[in-house]
């Protein structure tokens, strides 16, 4: 009888401190800020994926766009340099080995990296389109992706034909 | 609890402690790419800018050695003195003195693109083409 009622004693202390008010909060203030670490964590984790291929985008944008550019005005010096003649710059154009040439126009190939590159294995082109138009040649380079079919750049310039 | 709970809190705040860093590493990864990415922009429109300038160049040089009979301008080949081409770079004064042209086409509000050639006919001779502030 008396152990029985021990234990109806040992039962209602430990209800009575379950129910503390302060050990209540103390537990729920552990959990709180348990969670909110793991969210921070979380949308810290998934911010840094973002932000990382965002800058990776980016940074290969420029590089390509730069790049694109660079050769565009390379090739129109050359373009320049002959007088208009397709097929001069063609073979001037050394470092570009593939190259599809036809009366009015000249494809040149890349690769991912904007480096010369057979047809084959082409993820870039520069498309030279020449034009006749008063009294001058009208030229059209367009450096477009091959798969995506995407323009990067595109540059018009004219020279003055010559006898 | 208690010792199982310390722990775990020091190692989540160390965690989000590093998680910060990184972050703070990539936000100026990705704003040094942007960076990188207007500065190709600019490069692209001034390459532009500039191929505009070199093709209204063109377009006086072919329209003045009598090549052509395009262009938007009073003065004909063969005449000397002064005249205005419309371009779309603005008005471009062209001086000619028998086959002799000079003029200075805008690139943008500080630079232009100075010409000097000899033209008669189909035979162009440059004498000057340069870029020089304005």
């Amino acid at each position: 009888m008396r152990s029985s009622f021990l234990r109806k004693k040992e039962h209602a202390h430990s209800f009575l401190k379950k129910l503390d008010p302060t050990q209540l909060s103390l537990l729920q203030l552990k959990k709180v800020f348990i969670g909110l670490l793991t969210a921070f964590l979380l949308i810290s984790f998934i911010a840094c994926a973002w932000l990382y291929n965002q800058a990776e985008q980016k940074s290969r944008d420029a590089l390509i766009l730069n790049m694109s550019v660079m050769e565009a005005s390379s090739a129109a010096e050359t373009i320049k340099a002959t007088d208009g003649s397709l097929k001069k710059a063609a073979k001037l154009l050394r470092s570009h080995r593939d190259y599809t040439l036809d009366d009015d126009s000249l494809l040149l190939y890349y690769d991912d990296e904007m480096r010369p590159a057979s047809e084959s294995c082409a993820f870039y082109m520069a498309q030279i389109r020449r034009e006749k138009k008063d009294g001058c040649y009208c030229f059209t380079i367009t450096i477009s992706a091959c798969v995506q079919k995407y323009t990067v750049y595109e540059l018009v310039f004219k020279i003055p034909e010559r006898g | 609890m208690r010792k199982s709970f310390v722990p775990a809190v020091f190692a989540l705040t160390l965690t989000a402690a590093v998680i910060l860093i990184i972050l703070c590493f990539t936000a100026s990864a990705c704003i040094s790419a942007d960076k990188d990415l207007r500065d190709a922009e600019r490069y692209r429109n001034y390459t532009d800018k500039y191929y505009a300038a070199e093709t209204t160049a063109a377009e006086i040089i072919s329209k003045y050695s009598g090549s052509s009979d395009a262009g938007n301008t009073s003065l004909t080949s063969g005449q000397s003195g002064a005249s205005i081409y419309s371009s779309p770079q603005g008005s471009v004064r062209v001086f000619r003195a028998d086959s002799s042209l000079s003029f200075s086409v805008p690139i943008d509000s500080r630079r232009q693109l100075a010409v000097i050639a000899n033209a008669s006919g189909n035979d162009i001779n440059i004498l000057k083409w340069s870029v020089e502030n304005r």
